[in-house]
């Protein structure tokens, strides 16, 4: 295990009193990790992504990320700059109808001046296949284009951490795929830590992590080869095996194949190869 | 309905034109009708014109052989028609969930106690109570139940022309699967149902027949399981098939027999089952 870059401690959370959300969630990411967190709708994943990037206050519990203490008001700045989100909807979180000037945006809040903000978001926009995009209009790009900006504006405040909640879902296939390989190259490149949340179980059995949450706490934790191959688990969170999970427990029903079920279709071609 | 030779070109910010739809023309007459294509590609703006709220540059739209455009036929149009949009906070505006749901049923002329009863039973086919969240405030919901109020607000009109824009995006496979359900349920009712999305296995598990756009043209439109079958076919379009396709189609390239155009789990391990007996 490496550097711990996320350390939650028993995080509870409820907005409307006597309705909670998040119990007793602990959680330890290490640095460079991709960690996807997965459960029914209302089972706090959004919640606890709001943590990460203190966009709600911290009610019970302890959590440090990038070692900043996101109990302390006076230090929520620079969380949010260790730790960047990427939302559902590109289009609401655009700031600028400029590309450059959307991505810019973060580093001149933190203190960066005019040139070092500029060439921030150029070397930013490279890294997710969007150079040259500076001038372009945020609203005339495609659904992947402007998950690619939103990513890129993270990146150029230098996070140590990214956080994409359902990043993928209004995008199309096309898009989505732009996004995982732009999200792999920044992990690859920069050690950027990535935590995914997510409906798409293929998406999440090429995590290192896949976390279930239910109810508000943490229901599992585990390899995406244990986790996702556990079906009472998954079914009692309210979720759904990944296609090749479920493919695999009809052919070993059948008496077709036998053994631990692969999670990817990589693995089900190679395991009925053999 | 019989959309013929539409078009529909936007002012961009530039001032450049750009052609959202070219030249469709296309039938709807009812089942349920897949519409799939890349972002931008037109699916919202066909949407948006069969419903009657976007008129087309050019081209007719018509309902039982009668001008939907314009006069009474725009009129019955309107009244027959359920959008739901790809943002479903965007079409809320009411202050509690009871009332965004009622209000269609009361504008269209239903009494307070008949409201009440079809939101319930509308919101009771997306998985959620009335009497749990009927006073909430809608834009203080999840993102997932956002969406369900949205469709049980169309789906209480019972509308004769159901459009859905991407409707299970975001949600979890339990609400996916009522999702589904109180779509097929409507088709079977007898409603034309037209769903815009960009995952083939949601189309898989609802749609009759697919139609594809690209670049605002009809690039492919045929029976469900003849276009989200094969993997290939999509791919050459840009689109992506149904998961179990694409497993069926790397499973074929690694030399495993794979007959048929699996499209589920369940059709794909019997493909294989059959493939190894043989």
């Amino acid at each position: 295990m490496g550097e711990k870059i996320v350390e939650a401690r028993d995080i509870g959370h409820a907005y409307v009193r006597g309705r909670t959300t998040l119990r007793g969630v602990s959680l330890d990411i290490s640095r460079g990790e991709l960690v996807a967190i997965v459960g029914e709708n209302g089972s706090g994943k959004t919640t606890l992504a709001r943590h990460l990037n203190a966009l709600i206050p911290l009610q019970d519990g302890e959590l440090r990320v990038a070692g900043i203490d996101a109990g302390d008001p006076s230090r929520v700045w620079e969380l949010r700059r260790a730790c960047g989100m990427v939302f559902q909807n590109p289009e609401n979180q655009f700031v600028s109808s400029v590309v450059g000037e959307d991505v810019a945006f973060g580093p001149l809040n933190f203190g960066a001046d005019e040139p070092e903000a500029r060439e921030a978001a150029s070397v930013a926009l490279s890294a997710v296949g969007l150079a040259g995009f500076e001038r372009r209009d945020t609203h005339a790009l495609s659904g992947g284009q402007q998950q690619r900006v939103a990513l890129a504006g993270v990146l150029a405040c230098d996070a140590d951490v990214i956080v994409l909640d359902e990043a993928t879902s209004m995008v199309d296939p096309r898009g989505r795929d732009e996004l995982v390989r732009a999200v792999a190259r920044a992990r690859d490149e920069r050690g950027t830590t990535v935590i995914w949340i997510t409906h798409d179980m293929e998406l999440a059995a090429r995590a290192d992590r896949v976390v279930v949450m239910r109810e508000g706490e943490v229901a599992a934790d585990g390899i995406p080869a244990d986790v996702l191959a556990d079906e009472a688990l998954l079914e009692g969170a309210g979720l759904e095996p990944p296609l090749v999970v479920r493919v695999w427990r009809e052919l070993e029903g059948a008496g077709v194949v036998a053994g631990p079920a692969p999670v990817t279709v990589e693995g089900l071609v190679s395991a009925l190869c053999e | 309905m019989r959309l013929e030779g539409a078009s529909v070109t936007y002012e961009g910010a530039a001032g450049e034109r750009n052609r959202a739809l070219d030249d469709v023309t296309l039938s709807l007459d009812g089942g349920v009708t897949g519409l799939m294509g890349q972002t931008g590609s037109g699916k919202s703006t066909l949407l948006e014109v069969l419903a009657g709220v976007l008129p087309p540059d050019s081209g007719r739209l018509l309902v039982d052989g009668a001008d939907a455009l314009r006069g009474p036929g725009a009129r019955r149009l309107a009244a027959s028609v359920g959008l739901v949009f790809q943002i479903p906070e965007r079409q809320f505006f009411e202050s509690t969930v009871e009332r965004e749901v009622c209000f269609g049923l009361l504008a269209r002329g239903a009494g307070a106690r008949e409201a009440r009863e079809r939101a319930a039973s509308a919101l009771a086919l997306m998985g959620l109570d009335l009497d749990e969240i009927g006073r909430r405030s809608p834009f203080a919901l999840s993102g997932g139940q956002q969406r369900r109020v949205a469709i049980a607000s169309v789906l209480a009109l019972r509308p004769a022309l159901l459009l859905l824009d991407e409707p299970t995006a975001g949600l979890d496979p339990r609400a996916r699967a009522a999702c589904l359900a109180a779509v097929r349920a409507a088709a079977e009712g007898g409603a034309t149902v037209v769903v815009a999305s960009h995952d083939a296995n949601t189309l898989a598990a609802v749609a009759d027949r697919v139609v594809a756009l690209e670049a605002g043209s009809v690039t492919l439109d045929g029976p469900m399981r003849a276009l989200l079958g094969d993997a290939g076919l999509m791919r050459a379009h840009g689109l992506e098939g149904a998961c179990a396709a694409r497993a069926a189609s790397a499973l074929r390239r690694a030399g495993v027999d794979v007959p048929g155009t699996p499209l589920t789990a369940e059709e794909l391990a019997s493909a294989i089952a059959r493939g190894r007996a043989s």
